[in-house]
C-alpha cells in the first residue's frame, strides 16, 4: 500500500497518513493482523518526523483501527463487530452530502457516487 | 616507470569509468533517464530520444578529450608538478561532466513540460515495504575482517600503526553500512512487488560494497605486510595499493551497472497511472534539496550510491567540505607539494648540529651524538614508507630499507648521499646532488 504525502497541502501530514491508513483498511490493502511499519521506520520512509507518525499512530488506535501487539508492533485491528459510524463520521457524511447537493447533484446522483465510492473498496 | 606515468595511469580509467555510469544515465530505469522523470508514453518521444543521444556523445566526447589530456601531462610535465596537474585534471572532469549533465537534464526537463508530462508532487511511501523486516549483514563479516587486517600489527612492529589503521577501516565498514544507508523503499509505481525487489536488490548491492571494502583493508594489510616483512620488495606497496584500489573500483562499478540493469528490466512498464516524480526536489538532476525531507542522507534516484540533502544543516557541511576539499584544498596541496620537490635540500652544520631541512621537516643531529658518517654513491634499496613523502625527486620521512628503518630527507636522483649512524642506532640518510654540499659536510664532521 502506498501513502501519497502532499507537503502544500492544508491537511497536516499526520491526519494525511491517517485518512489514507483508513482507506486501506477500507479498500482491503491493509487486511486485519496485517503488520504496520513501525515508527521509525515510516518516518523513515515519509522521510519525515517520528512525532508525526506516532501522532497519526495514536489516533488510528484510539479510533479502533490498529492495535498494538506486544510481538509485532503495530498491527491492523480485527473489526469482529462494527460498531457504526462514529458521531464525527455522520458529521462529517452529512457535510459533504451538503457539498454533493451545492455542487448540483439531485438525491439519485449522490447516492450513485456513493455506491461508485463504497464499491471501490470491496475491490 | 616514473612516478609521473604511473600517476597518469592510475587517474585516465576515472574518466572511462566514469563515462560509463553518465552513459547508463541515458538508458531508462525507474522511469529516469538523465534525473528526469517520464511517462511510459516518453520514452520513445522523437525529441528525447535526440537529446539522450547527444548527452552520450557528449559524454563520450569529454571522456576523449580528458584521456588526451592525460596522456599529454604524463609525457610533458616535469616531475614534482604530477600531483597539482592531476588535482585541476580530477576538478576539471567533474565539473565538465556536471555541467553536461545539468544542461541535457534541463533541456529534457523543457520537453516534459512542452508535452505537459509533469504530474503533481506527492511523496510517496510505501507502508508494504517500510513494514517488511530488513535483513543486514552480521556485524561478524566486518569484524573478522578488521582482526585479519591486525594480525600482522602483532607479527610486524615496525608498521603497527599502519596494519591497526587498516583494521580500524575495516570497522568503519561496518558503520558506513549501517549509517550511511537512507532506509527508504525504491518506490516507483503502485507495484509493491516491484518496489519490494528493487528495494532488496538495492540494500544487498549497499551491504556488498561495503563488506568487500572491509575484506579490502584486510588484504592491503596483509599485503603490506607480505610485501615489506616477509618477502621485501621495493614500491610493492605502492603497486599493492594502486592494484587494489583499481579493482575496488572496478567491482563498485559492476556492481553499480548490474544494480543499474536490475532497475532497468524490473520497471521496463512502470510509467502508467500513478508514477512517483520527485524531479522538483533534484536540482540539475543532482542535487537533492527538499526542506520537508528531514533527513541528511538520502539515496541516490538510481543505482546503489548515496548523497545529502541539501536542505539539511548536515547535507550543506558535506557539499561544502567536499566542494572546498575538490576545488579549494587538492589544488592547494598539489601547489606545495610542487614546492616541496623543488626546494633544495641543502645540508649545514648551525650551532654544533647537522640540519637538513625541508618544507615543513627539519631534522637536527648534534655532532656529538653522530657515532659514524659516510658518502653514499648508491641509494639502499627501499622496502616500504613508514610514513612521509615518497616521490621521484624527494624522500622525506621514515623509511624501511634494506638496513633497517631509516629516516630520508634525500634527493634519490643523482648521489653523493651522506648516512649519518647516531649513538643510539639511529639511522639518516640525507642530502643529494652536488648543491647539497654532502662532501663538505662530511668534511666538518670528521674535524
Amino acid at each position: 500500500m502506498l501513502l501519497k504525502l502532499d507537503f502544500g497541502s492544508d491537511q497536516p501530514i499526520y491526519m494525511q497518513i491517517r485518512n489514507q491508513i483508513v482507506l486501506g483498511i477500507a479498500q482491503r490493502q491493509l487486511r486485519p493482523g496485517e503488520r504496520l511499519p513501525t515508527i521509525r521506520a515510516l518516518a523513515e520512509e515519509c522521510g519525515i518526523n517520528m512525532m508525526t507518525v506516532s501522532k497519526a499512530y495514536q489516533l488510528l488506535r484510539q479510533e479502533g483501527y490498529i492495535a498494538t501487539d506486544r510481538r509485532l508492533g503495530a498491527v491492523v485491528a480485527e473489526r469482529e463487530e462494527p460498531a457504526g459510524p462514529s458521531r464525527e463520521t455522520v458529521e462529517g457524511l452529512r457535510l459533504r452530502l451538503g457539498e454533493l447537493r451545492l455542487a448540483g447533484l439531485d438525491v439519485d446522483q449522490a447516492l450513485r457516487l456513493c455506491r461508485e465510492l463504497y464499491e471501490e473498496g470491496e475491490g | 616507470m616514473n612516478i609521473t606515468v604511473f600517476v597518469w595511469l592510475v587517474a585516465a580509467p576515472v574518466a572511462v569509468l566514469l563515462c560509463i555510469v553518465n552513459c547508463n544515465e541515458a538508458k531508462f530505469k525507474k522511469n529516469l533517464v538523465v534525473g528526469v522523470t517520464f511517462p511510459l508514453k516518453g520514452r520513445m518521444d522523437p525529441e528525447v530520444q535526440r537529446l539522450l543521444k547527444g548527452f552520450r556523445r557528449a559524454q563520450i566526447l569529454l571522456c576523449l578529450g580528458m584521456l588526451a589530456l592525460a596522456a599529454l601531462c604524463a609525457a610533458l610535465l616535469g616531475e614534482g608538478t604530477e600531483l597539482l596537474a592531476l588535482c585541476l585534471w580530477v576538478d576539471l572532469l567533474m565539473a565538465a561532466q556536471f555541467v553536461i549533465y545539468a544542461r541535457y537534464n534541463g533541456r529534457l526537463k523543457a520537453v516534459k513540460r512542452a508535452r505537459d508530462w509533469t504530474v503533481p508532487a506527492v511523496r510517496a511511501a510505501s507502508v508494504t515495504a517500510a513494514a517488511a523486516p530488513v535483513k543486514r549483514p552480521g556485524v561478524w563479516w566486518f569484524v573478522a575482517a578488521a582482526v585479519i587486517a591486525a594480525v600482522p600489527a602483532a607479527l610486524d612492529r615496525e608498521l603497527w600503526f599502519s596494519y591497526l589503521l587498516d583494521a580500524a577501516l575495516a570497522l568503519g565498514c561496518w558503520a558506513g553500512a549501517k549509517y550511511l544507508y537512507r532506509n527508504r523503499s525504491e518506490t516507483v509505481d503502485e507495484n509493491d512487488a516491484v518496489t519490494a525487489a528493487l528495494t532488496r536488490v538495492r540494500r544487498r548491492a549497499w551491504d556488498r560494497v561495503w563488506v568487500l571494502c572491509a575484506w579490502m583493508m584486510a588484504a592491503v594489510s596483509l599485503g603490506i605486510w607480505l610485501s615489506t616483512a616477509v618477502v621485501p620488495a621495493g614500491g610493492a606497496m605502492v603497486w599493492l595499493t594502486a592494484a587494489l584500489g583499481i579493482g575496488v573500483c572496478a567491482v563498485a562499478v559492476a556492481l553499480e551497472l548490474r544494480v543499474r540493469r536490475v532497475q532497468e528490466k524490473l520497471t521496463a512498464s512502470s510509467g502508467e497511472g500513478f508514477y512517483v516524480d520527485e524531479d522538483d526536489k533534484w536540482l540539475w538532476g543532482q542535487v537533492y534539496y527538499d526542506p520537508n525531507d528531514s533527513r541528511t542522507i538520502v539515496n541516490a534516484r538510481t543505482g546503489v550510491n548515496t548523497t545529502v540533502n541539501l536542505a539539511r544543516p548536515g547535507g550543506k557541511a558535506v557539499a561544502v567540505f567536499t566542494l572546498a576539499l575538490l576545488f579549494v584544498a587538492m589544488p592547494l596541496l598539489g601547489v606545495y607539494v610542487n614546492m616541496m620537490s623543488a626546494a633544495p635540500l641543502p645540508l649545514k652544520i648551525e650551532d654544533g648540529a647537522l640540519v637538513a631541512a625541508n618544507y615543513g621537516a627539519r631534522y637536527e643531529m648534534p655532532l656529538d651524538e653522530i657515532a659514524d658518517a659516510e658518502l653514499l654513491d648508491t641509494l639502499p634499496a627501499i622496502t616500504a614508507r613508514v610514513w612521509g613523502v615518497g616521490m621521484d625527486s624527494l624522500l622525506k620521512g621514515t623509511f624501511q630499507t634494506q638496513w633497517g628503518r631509516a629516516t630520508l630527507c634525500l634527493d634519490p636522483r643523482e648521489g653523493p648521499w651522506l648516512k649519518v649512524t647516531m649513538a643510539d642506532g639511529t639511522l639518516y640518510i640525507l642530502g643529494g646532488g652536488e648543491n647539497a654540499g654532502v662532501e663538505s659536510v662530511l668534511a666538518q664532521i670528521q674535524q
